[in-house]
């Protein structure tokens, strides 16, 4: 309850921080998610990155800011996959410790929170993180390449939960520490964290979709059978679809008359 | 207020017992029946014996021995088992209970000897049990529903149908009935000459155009018939006989391609006002036009209509006070309503199919169809709606419009990824605000649908509401804890996939007046659901009904997350509890 009044303060610190620089933009509360949906013209993914690096330069990155984002948006886009979908940090939640020690090295203003300084930390051992996921890209300035060591083994243990199980490899060339990795770290048809450009075919909830009356189950299923029933010749065959598309085209050939006749009947 | 009620308790002292029966009598409603037999004992007494009709909501609540003990007088019964999710596909366990068993027992005691009509909702009703009802009450019986009911077969049909002979209403809809002897019907037509009402619609039962037209016969006083499956072309005969018949539902269009005449011959009695023909495509959806303009119900739901045939047919139904369809209707069929039904009380427009191609591609029912509902149809007492887009405005006009709104419900359906305008807050306090006879509200939307600061509106602007179903609403446990400072009257919660943990919903339980029942399914669980011990009390049961894996058709997997029941109970904790269902309690 505590740890979560304190990452709701980080959290308004930084949408405040947000809404400042984001206000020429005329952008609203990141509350309204849909809202930045609906702009498939993207810089505003950027614009949060770019903003968000310009945070934590600027502030010093909280201790478990990034527990507090996760569990916040991710409490609002799919609060059932929490852990699978812990996109950025995935693990984080299950391990107490790994929440500090993730900020470890990095400048923490806050003098208070500032126990690892970055003077313990070797700056060779400090990179960019860029963390390609979904379409999406995030940057982490300073990162210390041992906890991006951790990271990717949490996100590979994580991965174990789903099918897919690339290799990843750490590249320091560039001192950039590169996590290329997009189907591990959620299943692609999850909603991310942050919205990316729209997918085809949404399924938000594939846990809990959208019940369906039992009547009208069954009515769809005995109207499925009569629509695939009523195309002879594509009888059997699994391409049901293509005996579908058939049939709309039919109908459509069939109700040509009613169309016919129902502009004659209104322009009686 | 303190002073009246002072004055209403010394004159109750004076009314003799023979008035205040004959008072009685006149008062139906049983919130005030329940505050009359508070007054006092005599007049808790009066009420013992003159209540005609109960309700039990949820048939763990109360024991069948209380209710005969409390109510001997008993016309009228309606019983409800399983909660109202298993009325959807695959929600609820098939064994999760409901037995009317233990009721009918006790229906078929001595005491209970004016009982007339029972009503059984989502129950599991045996062969057996009709048995022990039709002996003991069989010829006093008028009304039997076994609604939504599985668990019997065809032989309990024939039972009904040759004891039950001044049964007046036979109700099997949507009803899971094994299919044994199909005389059933036969007898029934036999047996029962004053049947008025007879209903399986939406079941697998099959009946015969022989049976029908012995119906049409012998039953001459029969104004409403719903069937399953039969072809309409077979009922010709049916309906000439049956002149009475103001309702008819269910049939079938088995006719192939190019038999284009098969339902010609088809016309309708003259009295006929509501109607719903199952399976009817657009080359036979011109039987209806004779009767169109007399129609004042009119489901399409089980059609194969096109949106543009919606369009057509509700063109010549101006008289509809009762619509019922699928989403394919679309956004231009709803305009042609709102131009056309003026007198529209009651529309249900169903979620239809949702893989492309197989549905008609116009047919989506936006924000555009709604307003245009809210502005013609001023008359609108409860809309049902799946939507496939939506904004505010909508919502704002149903509050500006509708003000004898009193049943309201939205979902928004997961087809589109991009919704026009999210999160509905001020819509919702819109239309809470303008429709001040709400009753019950239902909103399904997806995360961002509604925030933390719409759900505390929700709670505010309620205070009539009595039931609420909420699915992907709210950001945090604030919202919940929001919402649970108002809704001073809400008596049923129903709340599927929203982020509230345990603890602030047992909070929330806790802190609304109220509250007699609450479902949810996808919560914030904790590893051991001790959080929900917070809302532990007296009388109340909690119920929890764990994850559990299903196999689906095509081999995939179904997860269907935890569910918790809680309710209030004065028969203690269930005892018939399958391994699916775990009651909580402290030790």
């Amino acid at each position: 309850m505590i740890r979560n009044e304190e990452n709701y303060e980080k959290l308004s610190s930084w949408s405040c921080f947000k809404r400042e620089r984001e206000s020429n933009f005329g952008s609203d509360d990141m509350s309204s998610g849909a809202e930045i949906e609906n702009r498939p013209e993207k810089p505003r993914f950027s614009l949060t990155c770019n903003l968000f690096s310009q945070y934590i330069k600027e502030k010093g990155i909280p201790a478990d800011l990034s527990l507090g984002m996760a569990s916040r948006y991710l409490g609002k886009r799919e609060p059932f996959r929490v852990r699978k979908t812990m996109s950025l940090l995935p693990g984080v939640e299950i391990s107490g410790d790994d929440q500090t020690d993730i900020a470890d090295g990095i400048p923490v203003r806050n003098p208070a929170r500032s126990v690892a300084p970055a003077t313990d930390t070797k700056a060779s051992e400090k990179a960019q993180l860029t963390i390609f996921y979904g379409g999406m890209v995030l940057v982490f300035d300073n990162f210390p390449a041992e906890k991006a060591e951790d990271l990717m083994q949490l996100a590979s243990r994580s991965s174990g939960m789903v099918s897919n199980n690339q290799s990843f490899s750490l590249m320091p060339s560039n001192n950039l520490a590169v996590v290329d990795r997009p189907a591990c770290l959620a299943p692609a048809n999850s909603p991310a964290s942050f919205p990316a450009k729209p997918k085809p075919k949404p399924h938000m909830f594939p846990d809990l979709p959208i019940a369906r009356k039992a009547s009208l189950h069954r009515f769809l299923e005995k109207r499925r059978d009569r629509i695939n029933a009523r195309v002879p010749y594509q009888m059997g065959s699994d391409e049901s679809i293509k005996s579908v598309a058939i049939l709309k085209e039919k109908e459509k050939v069939v109700s040509q008359p009613w169309l016919g006749l129902g502009s004659s009947i209104t322009s009686l | 207020m303190e002073s009246r009620n002072h004055l209403n308790r010394a004159l109750s002292f004076g009314i003799s017992d023979l008035a205040l029966k004959c008072v009685m009598g006149y008062i139906e409603e049983p919130c005030d029946r329940g505050a009359i037999s508070l007054v006092c004992k005599n007049w808790y007494r009066s009420d013992c014996f003159t209540r005609k009709h109960v309700t039990i909501a949820i048939c763990y609540s109360t024991t069948p021995q209380r209710l005969r003990e409390r109510f001997p007088s008993l016309e009228s019964l309606k019983l409800k088992g399983k909660p109202r999710a298993a009325m959807f596909f695959n929600l609820i366990p098939e064994d999760w209970g409901g037995y009317a068993g233990p009721w009918i027992n006790e229906i078929a005691s001595v005491d209970f000897s004016c009982l007339k009509a029972l009503h059984l909702r989502r129950m599991i009703v045996r062969d057996g049990d009709i048995d022990v009802l039709v002996r003991a009450r069989g010829r006093m019986l008028l009304s039997l529903k076994l609604d939504k009911c599985s668990g019997f077969s065809t032989d309990g049909l024939s039972m009904i149908a040759s004891s039950c002979r001044s049964l007046r209403t036979l109700f099997l809809e949507e009803s899971s009935v094994s299919e044994k002897d199909g005389s059933w019907l036969h007898q029934l037509a036999v047996n029962d000459s004053v049947l008025e009402i007879l209903n399986f619609y939406m079941t697998e039962l099959k009946s015969s155009w022989q049976d029908l037209e012995l119906i049409a016969r012998n039953c001459r006083s029969i104004i409403s018939l719903k069937i399953s499956e039969c072809d309409v072309s077979d009922l010709v005969g049916f309906f000439r006989m049956a002149a009475s018949i103001e309702e008819f539902g269910g049939g079938s269009f088995d006719g192939q391609a190019g038999e284009d005449n098969r339902y010609n011959s088809v016309s309708f009695p003259p009295r006929l006002c509501r109607l719903g023909l199952s399976f009817m495509g657009s080359n036979e959806m011109h039987i209806i036009f004779p009767v169109a303009s007399a129609l004042k119900k009119l489901d399409l739901q089980y059609t194969f209509l096109s949106t543009e045939d919606h369009c057509q047919l509700i063109q010549r139904c101006p008289n509809i006070e009762v619509l019922e369809v699928r989403d394919v209707i679309g956004d231009r069929g709803l305009e042609v309503v709102a131009q056309t039904c003026r007198r529209l009380r009651r529309l249900r427009i169903e979620r239809g199919e949702d893989e492309q191609g197989l549905e008609d591609e116009q047919g989506m029912v936006s924000h555009r169809g709604l307003s245009a509902i809210a502005r013609g149809c001023p008359e609108l007492e409860y809309l049902a709606v799946y939507v496939s887009d939506i904004m505010n405005s909508a919502l704002e006009s149903m509050g500006t419009y509708c003000k004898n709104l009193c049943d309201f419900r939205l979902v928004l359906l997961e087809r589109e990824e991009i919704i026009t305008e999210l999160p509905l807050d001020n819509g919702v306090r819109a239309l809470l605000r303008g429709c001040t006879k709400l009753r019950r509200f239902a909103l399904y939307l997806r995360p961002g649908g509604l925030t933390d600061i719409g759900l505390g509106y929700l709670g505010e602007y309620s205070g009539n509401i009595r039931w609420m179903l909420l699915g992907h609403v709210g950001e945090s446990d604030e919202g919940i804890l929001r919402f649970a400072r108002g809704c001073r009257k809400l008596q049923k919660l129903e709340l599927r996939g929203c982020c509230f943990s345990e603890r602030a919903l047992a909070m929330a339980v806790l802190q609304l007046p109220c509250l007699r029942y609450i479902w949810v399914q996808g919560y914030n669980a904790s590893p051991d659901g001790r959080d929900l011990m917070v809302m532990d009390r007296p009388y109340w049961n909690i119920e929890f009904i764990p994850p559990r894996q299903e196999l689906t058709e095509n081999n995939g997997r179904q997860e269907h997350p935890a569910q918790i029941l809680a309710y209030y109970s004065l028969a203690g904790r269930r005892i018939d509890c399958p391994p699916t269902v775990i009651p909580m309690f402290r030790l």
